[in-house]
């Protein structure tokens, strides 16, 4: 186990490919949360574990500590950005207004920019 | 180059420019901050020297940093944010549309507006921030409309030197609004101002007046410039009541307005054809100066290019230093012009820039 996995909110993901896709926290598998490099360019976004049943719940838990990095993905409102996309295991989530698209134990979230918006 | 005299920041399509001049020289300082980001405005804060810039990156939303080093590096702060709602329309940041800094007795105090029109302060260099709810919630916001935009927002915000307490804010669109109270309560000012966008019998209602910018003079704050969609006027109430100069040559159009900080009778205005052709008039770029409040206007060229020409000023794109003599004009184009004798004549700094936003000078 990738011990970088191991607590919320520590990198786990530093561009290269890991082969954890989930961590334990009181037992409980964890989702994983990984941000493109066109963010990262404006600000420190390392992956992130996180725990949740539905997309918000995995993003509020991932990005408690860093409210200026929750403010790239999701406007002040909750929402996701309009030119931000978030793949959940590959494909695009549905609901963008209230992320309720439900979330499995060992999820990828990959939170991408929108090739409008540019 | 010898001891830097002033400075310049150039707030552009992609990035933060900074250019110092030194003698008669004009250098640009370093690498840009920012590269690639929208700049869409900048304040140098003549309390403490900090320096304020608001980004809108397409993607990621809008952002306020802060530099306490004169641009070396930067810390990005809390961007204000609109009250908490379920409605499907709630609103959300648009664009930091103004940065002003609060008077020099509350030395922590800042203000922003914002598209849609959100008034913000914040009490402490912009850790933190509080929408103006005495201004959000008046029931006429709802008439207020975009300008330009989608929605509308707060270009102009203006802190009586006299008493911090007393700011006068404009919307485009919707008016000119002022407070005595730091914010709790407002007046709708702007009688005089006239719209020909509206039907007959709407066109002098206060509320539909679309101000481009509002601009005062340090010397006299109740003398304040308008540079409207459909005209010029001039205030000398603060902005309650306007009276408007007719007759402009070439042209009563434009966006930017910068008012001479020591001589209360003149200004410098930056013409176009009209709302729906946004260019200079037969493509010539001029400036338009009055020295006599506004009742006479004089063209200023020399240096100018003279054929064409299809730069346009925006609002911020048109600044004078503190001393009245150092001008600066930065166009859509990406053309930068610097004058020292006060907008007589003109010298290019730029003609590679990013299309620029917003322009200001250090203090």
């Amino acid at each position: 186990m990738n011990q970088a996995l191991r607590t919320k909110g520590i990198p786990a993901y530093c561009g290269e490919k890991y082969d954890v896709l989930a961590d334990c926290k009181n037992g409980q598998a964890m989702a994983i949360i990984r941000f493109t490099s066109h963010l990262v360019r404006h600000r420190p976004a390392p992956a992130l574990t996180a725990v949740g049943e539905t997309v918000a719940e995995v993003l509020a838990d991932g990005l408690t500590d860093d409210d200026l990095l929750r403010g790239y993905v999701l406007d002040e409102q909750g929402r996701l950005r309009k030119h931000v996309n978030i793949y959940l295991d590959g494909t695009l989530i549905a609901d963008r207004v209230r992320l309720s698209d439900p979330v499995q134990p060992d999820s990828e979230l990959y939170v991408l920019q929108a090739l409008s918006g540019g | 180059m010898g001891e830097t005299l002033t400075t310049l920041w150039v707030g552009t399509r992609k990035g933060l420019f900074r250019f110092d001049q030194a003698g008669p020289q004009w250098q640009q300082a370093g690498k840009p901050s920012f590269l690639a980001a929208p700049v869409t405005f900048v304040l140098d804060d003549p309390r403490d020297g900090a320096v304020y810039v608001g980004l809108s990156h397409g993607h990621f939303g809008c952002k306020l940093h802060r530099s306490d080093d004169r641009g070396a590096t930067w810390q990005e702060l809390p961007a204000p944010a609109f009250p908490k709602s379920d409605a499907p329309d709630a609103p959300a940041l648009e664009m930091i549309w103004s940065i002003c800094p609060g008077g020099t007795d509350e030395p922590n105090a800042l203000w922003i507006g914002t598209i849609p029109g959100g008034l913000f302060r914040s009490d402490d260099r912009g850790e933190t921030w509080s929408i103006c709810e005495g201004l959000w919630n008046r029931p006429e916001r709802s008439r207020w409309m975009g300008g330009g935009y989608d929605h509308p927002g707060i270009h102009s915000i203006l802190v009586d030197p006299r008493r911090s307490a007393h700011v006068t804010v404009a919307v485009s669109t919707g008016g000119v609004w002022i407070t005595h109270d730091r914010g709790q309560t407002w007046a709708l000012g702007g009688a005089g101002l006239r719209s020909d966008y509206v039907p007959p019998g709407q066109q002098q209602d206060p509320l539909f007046q679309d101000i481009h910018l509002l601009a005062a003079p340090a010397c006299d704050p109740d003398r304040m410039w308008c540079q409207h969609h459909c005209g010029i006027f001039v205030s000398d109430d603060g902005g309650l009541t306007f009276r408007e100069s007719v007759g402009v040559k070439p042209s009563v159009f434009g966006f930017a307005v910068a008012a001479h900080p020591h001589d209360r009778n003149r200004a410098w205005f930056a013409p176009a054809v009209k709302d729906e052709c946004r260019v200079p008039v037969d493509a010539k770029l001029v400036v338009t100066e009055t020295c006599d409040g506004g009742g006479s206007f004089a063209i200023r060229h020399k240096g100018l290019p003279q054929a064409d020409v299809y730069d346009l000023i925006y609002r911020h794109g048109l600044v004078v230093d503190s001393t009245g003599q150092n001008l600066a004009m930065g166009s859509t184009t990406g053309n930068l012009w610097v004058s020292a004798d006060a907008g007589q004549s003109w010298l290019p700094l730029s003609a590679t820039l990013p299309p620029i936003a917003a322009l200001t000078f250090a203090p």
